[in-house]
C-alpha cells in the first residue's frame, strides 16, 4: 500500500494568505493519505490558529532556531510521508491535482529525487514579475509544457555544458517543490540560512539524481514590492547566494546597460504580446527600466557585499542585517576543481561523493540479441591473470556477435602507451580480440552494458552516461587485498553502489550476496585445454615442483610456500624448484631457478615436467590452479572455503595443506611419496578442468547479461 | 486472386528477424564509432610524439645534416622545399 504524502510549510505571520494556502492544499485529490506538517518559527497574527483550523500538524519552533535549511531539515524528519512537498505560506496550489502531479514527477524514474513546478504570478503582480517568471520556467519541458527529467550528462561535454549552464539542472525551489525521503536521507538539506533549495538542487544533481519539472504542479506566488524595498530585497537575495554559493553579479559599465537593455526588451516582447504597444507600452516600459536597474543593482550590491562596510549592509538590507558570513560550500562540479590537483589518483574517489545509484537510461526489458559491452579496466602486466580472465570473456562476448570496447582506466597515469598498442599487446600476450581499446572515459560513447571489472573501475563506470545496465565483473574480494586503509575503505565503498554483479567464483558470489545484499551471479573460469594438454605421470620428473612465485601479488603467500618448501629441502636435499610469474627477481631461501613471466607455451611445458605444482590462493582460487590441473599436474593448494567451496576436499581435486610451514611440506611430500594417488588425483582434476571451458564462462556472463536486462532494476540500494 | 496473410506467428518472427537486423546494424555502427575514436586517439598520441620529437634540441641540432643529406640526393626538390618552408613559417609568424 502506498504510504501517505506530506504537504510542509515553514510559517511565520503568514496570515495574508494561508488560510488561501490551506485550503487548497486540503482540497488536494490525492490517492494515499496527506499529512498536512506547519512549522511556525514564532508568529503574532492568526497564523497559528488557521494552520490548526485546517488539521495541520502543527510544530512551534523559536525564531533563532529557524533557518531555511536546517528547518526544512526538521520538517523531512517529522514528517510520515515517503515524499515531501514544500510550499511557502504565500504559495498556492492552482488547482486540486498539483499534490499529484508532484508525484507524478516521482514515477518518471526510480532515481527522480526531486520534483519542481512553475510560479503562476499573482493577478496583481506587475507586468516585469509577470514576464520574468514566464521566461524562467519556459526554460523546461519545451516551454514549460511538457514533463522535464533532467540528470548530469558527466561526459566532458556534458560536465562542460553544466558549467555554463548550470542553472538549467541546478534549479529547485521549495516555493514550489518536492522531495522524496530515499533522497533527502543520502543528501539532506545543508543548514544554511538561505539559498537552501538552490544548493540542494545542485547537490542532488551532481550526486547523479534525476530532478523532474512538472507543468501541472502550479502555484500561484509572486511579490511586489514598492521600487526601493524591490531593491534591498534583491540585495539581501543576492548576498545570500553569494554567501551560501558564491555567486558574484558580473558588471561594468556597457555590460550593467546592456543586461538593464536586455531585460527591458524582453518586458516589451511580453507587452507586445499581450497588446501592449506604442505609446502605450511607453509608461510601462519606463516601470519596467526603473525596476530592472534597482534590481540590477541590488544584485551587484549583494553579491559583493563583503566589499561594504557593515553599517552600509545593515541599511541596504532590507532584513536590517549588517554581516557578511560565507558558508563554506561543498566541492562542486561547477568549480574547475580538478585543475587544483589534476595528478591526484584519488580525484575520482573524491568525486564519488556523496553516495548515488549507478546512472542507468530508463526503459524497458531489452530483448536479447547483439549487445555492445563496454569494458572498463585497469591497466595490466603481461601475465595478469585478472587481465587474462577479463580479454577471453571479452573474446567470448565477441563470439557470440556482442561489440565490445575496452576502456582503460588509469587514474595514476603509469601507461605512456596509445590504445592501438595496448590492443597489440592484448593480442600477442592475452589473446585475440577484435575490441578497439580507448584510453580513459572521454571518448565514452554509451552501450548496452558497461562493465566494471575491479574495485576501482566501479567509480567511474557508476557514472557513465547513456548505458542500459551497469555491471560489475568481482573476481575476488578486493578490499581483502588491502590493510586497514583507505584503500581497503575504497574497495568496500564499491560494494555499497548497488551494481548488479557477476561473480568469479559461487564463493565470491555468496560473499555479495550475503555480506553485500548485492544481486550477484557467478561465471566459472574456463581453461584452455588445448593449450594446457593433459600429460601423464609419465615424463614427469621426480622431485621437480613449479611454484607459481608471483610475490608482488601478496595473496599469493609466496613467502609461505617457499617457507614450507626450505622445510622440505631440508629433509629432501634432491628437491628442485622452479619458480614463475613474477616480473621481479624473488630472493628464494633454497635453491631455485626462477624463469619469471612464462607465455602460456612455456608455462604447459613447465608443467608436463614437474610433478607438483604449488600455487596458492589467499582469497579467490587461481586460474593458474585450474591450468596445472588442465595438464595432469597435481597441486597443492591452501585449505580455506574459497578452495573448497570450488575443488573440494583436500585430495579429491587438490591436495590441500593448512597455512603453516609444516603443513606446506607436508602436502608436497604426500604428493611426492604417493605418485599413484597423485596422477589418479591429476587424472580427476583433469576431467574437472575440461568441463570448465572458457565457452562455458562465456555462456555463464552472456546468461547474467540478458537476465540483468530482462529484468528492471530493482531501486533498493545497499547505501 | 490476393495473397494469403501472414499469420501472426509469422509477423512476429519477422518482426524479431527485423529487430535482430536492426541490432546488428547499430551494434557495427557503434563499433565503426568506437574504432574511429581509437584512432582519433592514436593519432593525437603519435602527432604529440612527433611534436615533441621535432621541439628537441637533437632533432634540431640535425636539421643542417638532413638538409645535406636532401640536397645531395635532390638539389632542386631540397631548395624548393626549403624556400616553401621559409616563406611558411613567415606566414605564421
Amino acid at each position: 500500500m502506498t504510504g501517505p504524502v506530506t504537504v510542509a510549510i515553514p510559517v511565520l505571520n503568514g496570515e495574508r494568505y494561508l488560510d488561501e494556502v490551506l485550503e487548497a492544499v486540503v482540497a488536494q485529490r490525492v490517492d494515499r493519505e496527506l499529512e498536512l506538517l506547519v512549522v511556525d518559527s514564532g508568529s503574532s497574527d492568526r497564523s497559528l490558529e488557521i494552520a490548526r483550523e485546517h488539521g495541520a500538524v502543527v510544530h512551534q519552533i523559536g525564531g533563532r532556531e529557524f533557518s531555511h535549511g536546517g528547518t526544512r531539515n526538521r520538517m523531512m524528519s517529522m514528517a510520515r510521508g515517503d515524499h515531501v512537498a514544500f510550499l511557502t505560506q504565500d504559495a498556492t496550489p492552482s488547482h486540486a491535482g498539483w499534490l499529484a502531479a508532484l508525484l507524478e514527477g516521482f514515477e518518471q524514474a526510480d532515481d527522480v529525487a526531486a520534483v519542481f513546478g512553475p510560479h503562476d504570478p499573482r493577478p496583481d503582480a506587475s507586468h516585469m514579475i509577470k514576464a520574468e517568471m514566464e521566461r524562467h520556467f519556459a526554460s523546461w519541458g519545451n516551454g514549460g509544457l511538457e514533463l522535464d527529467i533532467q540528470r548530469l550528462d558527466r561526459s566532458p561535454a556534458g560536465i562542460a555544458a553544466y558549467r555554463e549552464f548550470p542553472g538549467q539542472l541546478t534549479f529547485l525551489s521549495d516555493v514550489n517543490c518536492a522531495v522524496a525521503r530515499w533522497a533527502w536521507q543520502q543528501v539532506p538539506y545543508r543548514e544554511v540560512p538561505y539559498a537552501e533549495d538552490q544548493l540542494l538542487g545542485r547537490e542532488l544533481i551532481e550526486a547523479g539524481f534525476a530532478k523532474v519539472f512538472h507543468p501541472r504542479a502550479r502555484v500561484l506566488h509572486s511579490h511586489d514590492y514598492p521600487p526601493s524595498r524591490f531593491f534591498r530585497r534583491y540585495f539581501d537575495e543576492f548576498r545570500s547566494l553569494r554567501e551560501v554559493l558564491g555567486y558574484r553579479q558580473a558588471w561594468g559599465p556597457l555590460r550593467t546597460a546592456a543586461d538593464v537593455r536586455g531585460l527591458v526588451a524582453a518586458d516589451r516582447r511580453w507587452l507586445s504580446s499581450h497588446g501592449v504597444r506604442g505609446r502605450a507600452a511607453a509608461w510601462p516600459l519606463a516601470v519596467s527600466a526603473r525596476h530592472h536597474s534597482l534590481r540590477t543593482a541590488g544584485a551587484i550590491l549583494g553579491s559583493h557585499a563583503n566589499r561594504l562596510a557593515p553599517a552600509l549592509r545593515g541599511a541596504l538590507s532590507l532584513e536590517g542585517r549588517p554581516d557578511f558570513n560565507p558558508y563554506e560550500v561543498p566541492d562542486t562540479l561547477l568549480e574547475a576543481g580538478d585543475s587544483f590537483h589534476p595528478g591526484w589518483q584519488w580525484n575520482f574517489v573524491r568525486k564519488g561523493y556523496p553516495r548515488r545509484p549507478p546512472a542507468v537510461d530508463p526503459g524497458s526489458a531489452r530483448p536479447r540479441g547483439p549487445l555492445t559491452v563496454a569494458w572498463v579496466v585497469p591497466t595490466w602486466g603481461v601475465g595478469s591473470g585478472g587481465h587474462t580472465t577479463i580479454f577471453r570473456l571479452v573474446r567470448q562476448l565477441e563470439q557470440r556477435g556482442h561489440s565490445c570496447v575496452i576502456h582503460v582506466f588509469d587514474p595514476e597515469g603509469t601507461e605512456p602507451r596509445p590504445g592501438g598498442r595496448l590492443r597489440e599487446e592484448i593480442r600477442e600476450h592475452f589473446v585475440d580480440i577484435d575490441a578497439p581499446v580507448l584510453r580513459g572515459l572521454d571518448s565514452f560513447a554509451g552501450a548496452d552494458v558497461a562493465i566494471a571489472t575491479e574495485w576501482r573501475t566501479a567509480f567511474p563506470v557508476r557514472d557513465l552516461p547513456g548505458c542500459r545496465e551497469k555491471i560489475y565483473l568481482v573476481q575476488d574480494d578486493e578490499p581483502q587485498f588491502y590493510a586497514t586503509s583507505a584503500q581497503s575503505i575504497w574497495a568496500e565503498e564499491s560494494y555499497r553502489m548497488g551494481f548488479r554483479c557477476v561473480a568469479y567464483t559461487p564463493w565470491m558470489a555468496d560473499i555479495l550476496r550475503e555480506r553485500w545484499g548485492l544481486e550477484a551471479r557467478y561465471f566459472e573460469c574456463g581453461t584452455d585445454t588445448n593449450t594446457y594438454s593433459y600429460a601423464g605421470p609419465q615424463g614427469r620428473e621426480p622431485g621437480l615442483v613449479a611454484v607459481y612465485g608471483r610475490a608482488e601479488t601478496e595473496r599469493r603467500a609466496v613467502d609461505l610456500a617457499l617457507a614450507g618448501l626450505t622445510m622440505l629441502f631440508e629433509r629432501r636435499p634432491g628437491l628442485r624448484v622452479i619458480l614463475f610469474g613474477s616480473n621481479f627477481a624473488i630472493a628464494a631461501p633454497l635453491p631455485a631457478r626462477d624463469l619469471g613471466v612464462l607465455a602460456p607455451s612455456e608455462l604447459a611445458m613447465l608443467y608436463r615436467r614437474a610433478s607438483v605444482g604449488v600455487v596458492f590462493s589467499l582469497t579467490t582460487h587461481s586460474l593458474v590452479a585450474q591450468e596445472m590441473m588442465a595438464s595432469g599436474l597435481p597441486v597443492v593448494e591452501l585449505d580455506g572455503a574459497n578452495v573448497t567451496s570450488a575443488l573440494g576436499q583436500s585430495g579429491e581435486l587438490v591436495e590441500l595443506a593448512d597455512r603453516t610451514p609444516e603443513a606446506v611440506a607436508a602436502a608436497v611430500e604426500r604428493v611426492l611419496d604417493d605418485p599413484a594417488a597423485a596422477s589418479e588425483m591429476a587424472r580427476r582434476a583433469r576431467a574437472f578442468a575440461e568441463k570448465r571451458t572458457w565457452e562455458r564462462a562465456g555462456d555463464q556472463l552472456e546468461e547474467a547479461l540478458f537476465d540483468f536486462l530482462a529484468r528492471p532494476r530493482q531501486p533498493a540500494l545497499n547505501l | 486472386m490476393t495473397e494469403e496473410e501472414p499469420t501472426a506467428e509469422e509477423r512476429a518472427v519477422q518482426a524479431e528477424a527485423a529487430l535482430q537486423a536492426a541490432l546488428q546494424e547499430r551494434n557495427k555502427l557503434w563499433a565503426e564509432l568506437q574504432e574511429r575514436h581509437s584512432t582519433d586517439q592514436d593519432l593525437a598520441f603519435w602527432r604529440g610524439r612527433a611534436e615533441d620529437i621535432e621541439r628537441s634540441r637533437w632533432w634540431r641540432a640535425g636539421a643542417p645534416l638532413r638538409l645535406a643529406k636532401r640536397v645531395l640526393a635532390d638539389p632542386a626538390a631540397a631548395l624548393s622545399d626549403s624556400a616553401g618552408a621559409l616563406r611558411e613559417r613567415r606566414r605564421t609568424r
